[in-house]
């Protein structure tokens, strides 16, 4: 066959001429082309069988019968549930990779917080944490994790609900640095005293080296507040961050997560059961990268008398977003870098929890291997970290 | 209760497509199950030809069956085998855009990836048994149609194997005509193409090229 190139114009002619597809002007005229041009004949004929051997082609038997089931369709079925692909039911829209990776992070997060509170009840033997230490190593680490010109309010009441509000800071100019005292809260309801222990995960663990808190009188910072409030400030916390942030505050959402959390009938603590955290977060458009946030746990009361709110203002360095953690060098060898390094991507409010979920969790032991290897949360967490990382990494390759 | 296993039992060759449909919108499984048996070869034909492989033209197949009668309220008569052909051919489109989008196996990785790249070399999805069932020619063509994008099969498949008019395809692949003419006339001259390569099997009346 002659080198006759085809012009995509000429084969959409030939093509639609096959099909008697073209009006009659054009068909006219392609007709009279054909008269003068052999080589567009040729063109024509081979099209021309081509089609007719596509069509030649018989029908291809079918492998199976596809006779639909009345459980196919969902008839007989007294709770219809749709046989096929029933994940692809269960899920109402598609969610981005970001989506799911954040939400099993939330997931996680929720599931670790209960998992330490579990453990901390169930150790009420462990010594009492050293105050001071713990107030003084808090803030180097709450510097670190704290964002731009946002602040954070924790607060955890008397019934276990968590209330945290990022607000952003009216002037972006605290310039101060505070450390307020820690202390554990009695609070006594219906006769029952109810330890809300340290609120404080910001806490290292006791037998961690302490690094130098050396945060103090940091220019152009945030803050973070870690308190306890009761019940009806919850509300009035989470509309005063609304209310004092600047710009857009046009955004406000509630979320609410339950935590199960196991009854402790200890004679000197007692943890509400059935734990209800609520999270409500105030967040600006930005709010994924501005809004500073905070967490909270429970501790060991070091005492059952003490019934005093406690709250907590660390200030942290304007860029203390781009900071990393330093590496803390820690009993069982992890250091904490990796944390924020897989953590920073996930919006501040995941990354302050879970830091500071990391951060306290190396010295709770889940359970112990021959010789002295002890795997701890944080050995878990670690897991997880690499696992969210690959998350994250197929979702920017995804893009 | 009649057994819905065997529906053929239920359903003589002598009722009316349209009448069977009537049943099935009743809620009569059976009665849509007559249609299945009818058309089932007819329509894995046409999920065979576009997906290109048996296993996923059977899930198709299966597929766009539960679609039909889910959606069996929709279908305004004309063409029961029409219609159904539609509604196969949209449902392998989505699978196969969705594969598209995680790609599981890169398909310039394929042998016969490009219907450019000269014969088609046979895939080896297809058993033996199917393979003998088909003439070598038959094959061929099956290879060359294989070897298209998926946007040009689609629209081949409608065009040359469910004998749909452009405006029909138009429709069905919610395009506009200008569009289903030219991905039909690429299509036809890839397969052309193709086909060029195998001459030795086309029967003399299909030389293609040759002139006299």
């Amino acid at each position: 066959m002659e080198p006759y190139e085809l012009t995509d114009r000429d084969a959409e002619l030939l093509s639609a001429y096959i099909d008697d597809a073209l009006d009659a002007d054009t068909r006219t005229s392609l007709e009279a082309r054909l008269e003068q041009d052999a080589d567009l004949r040729q063109e024509l004929r081979s099209l021309q069988q081509t089609v007719a051997l596509v069509r030649s082609l018989p029908d291809v038997r079918a492998p199976r019968n596809f006779t639909l089931t009345p459980e196919m369709v969902g008839l007989n079925d007294p709770a219809p549930m749709p046989q096929e692909k029933p994940v692809l039911k269960v899920v109402p829209r598609r969610r981005s990779v970001w989506e799911i990776a954040i939400a099993s992070a939330a997931a996680f997060v929720l599931v670790f917080a209960g998992a330490l509170v579990v453990m901390r009840v169930m150790n009420d033997e462990a010594p009492p944490t050293d105050n001071a230490m713990q107030v003084a190593a808090a803030p180097s680490m709450t510097a670190k994790m704290s964002t731009e010109r946002a602040e954070s309010t924790v607060a955890i009441d008397s019934d276990g609900s968590i209330v945290l509000a990022a607000t952003e800071a009216a002037t972006g100019g605290i310039a101060e640095s505070q450390i307020v005292e820690s202390t554990p809260v009695i609070t006594i309801v219906d006769g029952v005293a109810i330890v809300t222990p340290r609120v404080n995960l910001l806490t290292l663990p006791q037998s961690t080296p302490t690094p130098a808190p050396t945060q103090s009188s940091v220019p152009g910072s945030e803050s973070s507040q870690i308190g306890l409030v009761p019940p009806a400030t919850q509300e009035m916390l989470g509309e005063s961050g609304g209310a004092a942030g600047e710009g857009d505050m046009n955004d406000v959402t509630q979320q609410t997560f339950a935590a199960e959390a196991p009854e402790s009938a200890q004679a000197d603590e007692a943890v509400g059961a059935d734990d209800q955290a609520s999270v409500a977060t105030s967040t600006t458009e930005t709010s994924l990268r501005e809004a500073g946030t905070g967490s909270s746990s429970s501790e060991d009361a070091p005492s059952a008398n003490d019934a005093d709110a406690s709250e907590e203002e660390y200030s942290a360095p304007e860029d203390a977003f781009d900071t990393e953690l330093e590496p803390m060098p820690l009993e069982n060898g992890f250091s904490t870098t990796e944390a924020s390094g897989y953590t920073v991507e996930l919006g501040s409010l995941l990354r302050l929890l879970m830091v500071d979920l990391y951060q306290s969790s190396a010295e709770t032991p889940l359970f112990k291997l021959p010789g002295d290897q002890v795997i701890t949360l944080r050995d878990a967490f670690d897991v997880f970290l690499h696992i969210l990382a690959g998350v994250a990494g197929g979702a920017q390759s995804g893009r | 209760m009649p057994d819905p296993q065997a529906p053929s039992l239920m359903t003589p060759a002598d009722i009316d497509d349209n009448e069977l449909v009537e049943q099935a919108v009743n809620g009569d499984v059976n009665a849509f199950n007559g249609l299945v048996l009818r058309y089932q070869d007819r329509i894995y034909s046409i999920a065979y030809r576009i997906m290109g492989e048996p296993d996923g033209a059977a899930d198709m197949t299966q597929d766009a069956f539960i679609n039909a009668y889910r959606k069996l309220d929709t279908y305004r008569g004309g063409s029961f085998v029409g219609w159904m052909g539609r509604i196969v051919t949209n449902t392998c489109y989505d699978e196969l855009r969705k594969r598209r989008r995680r790609p599981q196996t890169a398909f310039e990785d394929l042998p016969g990836g490009d219907a450019d790249d000269g014969p088609p070399i046979a895939s080896d999805s297809i058993t033996p048994e199917e393979a003998a069932l088909q003439s070598d020619l038959q094959q061929a063509i099956a290879d060359c149609i294989r070897a298209l994008n998926d946007d040009q099969r689609v629209v081949m498949v409608l065009s040359d194997i469910q004998h749909q008019s452009y405006q029909e395809i138009a429709e069905t692949m919610n395009l506009n005509i200008g569009t289903v003419k030219s991905r039909l006339s690429r299509a036809r001259v890839s397969v052309r193409n193709c086909l060029q390569a195998v001459q030795e099997l086309l029967p003399p009346e299909f030389r293609l090229g040759d002139e006299e």
